[in-house]
């Protein structure tokens, strides 16, 4: 039972100790304000320590705003002291005094009220002083406080030739006084030299420089010149500089753990520059260059082995060669196998083995090569050419002849004896390739469409349906073209076929007039059809021709110049004519019509 | 009459429904077939895979998956020859199958069985299968069919029809030379025999040309009794025993 309100008795007295402890301490509360350092350099900050004895919650701090000074909170912490029995607590409030300009400066008094009380600080003055007067290092001010917060150093490099792998290794120092987030990963500016993609994944260290400690990544790359001649390079790398951000108030919580993380820093983007480097191109020494020198750097190894050396003519050899070392392997290209008529040779196939550690790298090519000369006894020996940059000249790696075996011979064709050759070849390629068949995609679960037969695409029923069709109507579009042209380039067929309809309509009507007896609807009716038919072949309105038009452009004898003589007439005045007289006229006015056409 | 007509309709519908029930159970047949000779395979046993995949093809014919499973299942069981061949042939049915064709491949250059390479514009005719020429070459006509009678329609520039014109005939130039190209190479016979070799005559006791190795494809081009005339891919020449060599594309279709 007793035990039971142990924990409510506890609660009691600590709730009493609250209400308590303040009031006893608060006849000694004192309230102090010091700068670590009152003279500093621009671009250096010092630091303001606000002390509160006597206190540990419940205040609040008012910051004064001073002009080319800005303030910024580094947080809060709390001590309770038992002394001798007697307790005391302090609440310190720390700031980066920063300055802008240089100049004497002078904090006011800080008031600061605890429980509603208010308590001022002393008066604080100090100075800032000019960094100082500018040397001859190219950088600036800020570049120079930026080296102090943080700065990449480059390993330097000397003379080099084109294509070579050059290692380097770049360093990223980052002040451990600061707080730095989203670094990325350093990056090459400068013409002619290439660098391959850096590692994400750096080496991370410590250093003190200049008495300072730095966390130091370390990226190990490699540079390549592309250009010759004396080329400037930099690196870059870009960070966030968490600024601790000044706060008027305190958190609600008056803890510095909260302080920082509700909205404790704030964050600047730097950009960390390495000094300019000098990185040599050589050319490349003409003399002594091989043919088929491929532009491979460094110090390598050649060797070539083959299989099968004992063979039948026509049996490919596979021919492995293994170039081994250090440098530009994507250079490094497979040795060419030498140009001879008894021997066929295809395309070699490549794989680079990366070095694991310090430990050099491989090339491998595989080129399969097949007998056509039955005299062939020897794989003739290859060579591999590079430039080694340290003996500064080039460098030729042959190998030695491989000896072969060719076991075709003509004269014998005994049975039983291929039969034994087949036991030694082909026995131990089927092992190998039952281990290495898992190498093979996978099986499929769907059957599929079936086909009777396996037949190219052409012979299949639809193709040849849209062939024809395709063809066929091409056929009919061109021909359709070609008529079009042909109307388009003679426009006077189309005409003399409309003149030849008209006057078949216009001979109809005469006919009928004919027929009726009506005899001066006969004759207007064949003026009108010699005008129209004139007027189309003439190109002029039909109405508009008259007699004279006629006795000008036909003939004197022209039948039609009687026929229309009579028509005029008998538009102005009664003119008789004979039936036998209009069948005449029919007859006539169609000939010399048709002809006209 | 009207009886009649009535019995003839549903002995016909009986029938119709009869022939669809027997085509399914066909099919699902097939099916059961077909899983077991995956499942065989599955369990390393490619003798009754192998059994069961030409079962399939003897009954229903043959179709890309089928002849697929059939070429890995020869080739993990070490034949080599019967492997190329089905994946030739699978190929013949769908030539784009990227994983018949990579098999293929993985195969041939596992095997030594290097592929001939070829030159100049040989590289550009043989960069397409016949199927790919044979579908470029009716795309490009339909298109070119089809871009007339727009011109009927709608006037375009003469220069223009004259240009696509041009460059149209100029594909279905290439198409042609490119599918008879490969139309004179698609149905080889592919060395099956581990122990095959080229003699000089058709006979067993000719000399020997050369060993020739087993899923190499040959051209054959005569046939005399028992020995074909081939022509390798290193235009070797030889007679070769009929036992040795089978037809990708042979001539019962099977």
């Amino acid at each position: 039972m007793q035990l039971r309100l142990l924990p409510i008795f506890i609660l009691l007295a600590l709730s009493l100790g609250s209400h308590f402890f303040p009031a006893t301490l608060r006849a000694d509360i004192t309230v102090n304000a010091s700068l670590s350092h009152t003279s500093f350099p621009e671009g250096r900050m010092s630091q303001l320590t606000i002390t509160v004895n006597g206190a540990s919650r419940n205040v609040d701090i008012s910051l004064p705003q001073i002009d080319n000074i800005s303030l910024h909170s580094r947080g809060q912490s709390s001590q309770i002291n038992f002394i001798n029995g007697s307790m005391s607590s302090s609440l310190i409030h720390n700031y980066l005094v920063q300055a802008t300009q240089p100049g004497s400066y002078t904090i006011p008094p800080i008031t600061v009220t605890i429980s509603g009380d208010e308590y001022t600080t002393k008066q604080l003055d100090f100075d800032v002083t000019s960094s100082g007067p500018k040397n001859n290092s190219t950088k600036n001010d800020s570049e120079a406080r930026l080296d102090e917060v943080a700065f990449l150093k480059i390993t330097t490099t000397g003379e080099h030739y084109p294509g070579e792998i050059v290692p380097i290794t770049i360093q990223a120092y980052f002040n451990q006084k600061y707080r730095f987030d989203e670094i990325s990963l350093p990056t090459l500016h400068g013409d002619g030299v290439t660098s391959p993609q850096i590692s994400g994944n750096p080496d991370k260290g410590e250093e003190v420089v200049d008495n300072r400690s730095y966390h130091v990544l370390t990226w190990n790359s490699s540079l390549s010149g592309v250009k010759v001649g004396k080329q400037s390079l930099r690196f870059t790398l870009e960070a966030a500089l968490l600024i601790p951000q000044q706060r008027r108030r305190q958190s609600p919580f008056d803890d510095p753990f909260f302080s920082n993380f509700l909205g404790g820093y704030q964050r600047k983007p730097i950009s960390v520059e390495s000094d300019e480097i000098v990185f040599s191109v050589l050319p490349l020494p003409a003399e002594n260059k091989p043919d088929n020198f491929t532009g491979a750097i460094g110090d390598f190894t050649f060797e070539v082995t083959a299989s099968p050396l004992s063979l039948d003519v026509g049996e490919p050899i596979t021919l492995r060669m293994t170039i081994h070392g250090k440098g530009n392997f994507d250079r490094v290209e497979a040795p060419d196998f030498p140009e001879n008529s008894a021997w066929k040779t295809y395309t070699p196939t490549s794989e680079f083995s990366p070095a694991t550690d310090s430990s050099s790298e491989s090339k491998f090519f595989e080129q399969a090569i097949v007998i056509k000369d039955p005299a062939i006894r020897e794989i003739p020996s290859l060579r591999f050419n590079y430039f080694d940059p340290k003996q500064k000249k080039y460098i030729t790696r042959t190998s030695d002849p491989i000896p072969i075996k060719l076991n075709q011979t003509i004269a014998q064709p005994s049975t039983p004896q291929i039969k034994a050759k087949v036991v030694i070849t082909t026995n131990p390629v089927k092992q190998e390739r039952i281990q290495r068949s898992e190498n093979l995609a996978p099986i499929q679960l769907e059957t599929g469409s079936f086909h009777q037969t396996l037949e190219p695409v052409f012979k299949k029923g639809w193709y040849i349906l849209i062939c024809v069709v395709s063809i066929l109507s091409l056929f009919v579009t061109l021909f359709i073209k070609k008529t079009r042209l042909h109307k388009a380039n003679h426009p006077e067929i189309e005409q003399a076929r409309y003149r030849k309809q008209l006057l078949k309509e216009d001979m109809q009507t005469i006919s009928q007039a004919a027929a009726s007896g009506n005899r001066t609807q006969f004759l207007s009716d064949c003026r009108k059809t010699t005008q129209s038919q004139l007027g189309l072949l003439w190109g002029v309105e039909p109405t508009a021709i008259s007699y004279t038009d006629l006795c000008n452009r036909l003939p004197s004898e022209s039948p039609l110049l009687d026929i229309f003589t009579q028509a005029e007439a008998a538009a102005y005045g009664a003119v008789v004519i004979s039936d036998e007289q209009m069948q005449a006229y029919v007859t006539t006015l169609s000939t010399e019509l048709e002809n006209l056409i | 009459m009207k009886t009649s007509i009535a019995t003839i309709l549903i002995a016909a519908t009986i029938l119709l429904l009869q022939g669809f029930s027997l085509a399914a159970q066909s099919e699902q047949a097939i099916n059961t077939i077909f899983e077991e000779a995956n499942m065989a395979f599955s369990e390393g046993d490619y003798k009754t895979a192998i059994e069961k995949y030409q079962e399939i093809t003897s009954q229903s014919g043959q179709s890309a998956a089928v002849l697929y499973n059939l070429g890995n299942s020869y080739a993990q069981s070490g034949q080599i020859g019967m492997a190329v061949l089905h994946y030739e042939r699978a190929v013949r049915i769908a030539p784009s199958d990227s994983n018949i064709v990579g098999n293929l491949q993985l195969l041939k250059k596992e095997s030594g069985l290097f592929v001939n390479e070829y030159e100049g514009f040989e590289r550009i005719l043989f960069s397409l299968s016949l199927s790919q020429w044979l579908i470029l070459f009716l795309v490009v006509l339909a298109v070119l069919a089809c871009f007339h009678i727009f011109s009927l329609l709608h006037p375009i520039r003469k220069k223009t029809i004259i240009v696509f014109t041009a460059f149209c005939c100029l594909i279905l130039c290439l198409s042609s030379i490119g599918g008879y190209s490969r139309y004179q190479k698609f149905n080889p016979a592919i060395v099956i025999s581990s122990d095959a070799r080229l003699l000089i005559s058709p006979f067993e006791t000719s000399t020997s040309v050369g060993i020739i190795q087993e899923g190499r494809s040959v051209y054959p081009s005569k046939t005399h009794k028992n020995y074909t005339h081939v022509v390798d891919e290193t235009n070797r020449k030889g007679w070769i025993a009929n036992s040795a060599i089978e037809a990708v594309c042979n001539p019962a279709g099977k």
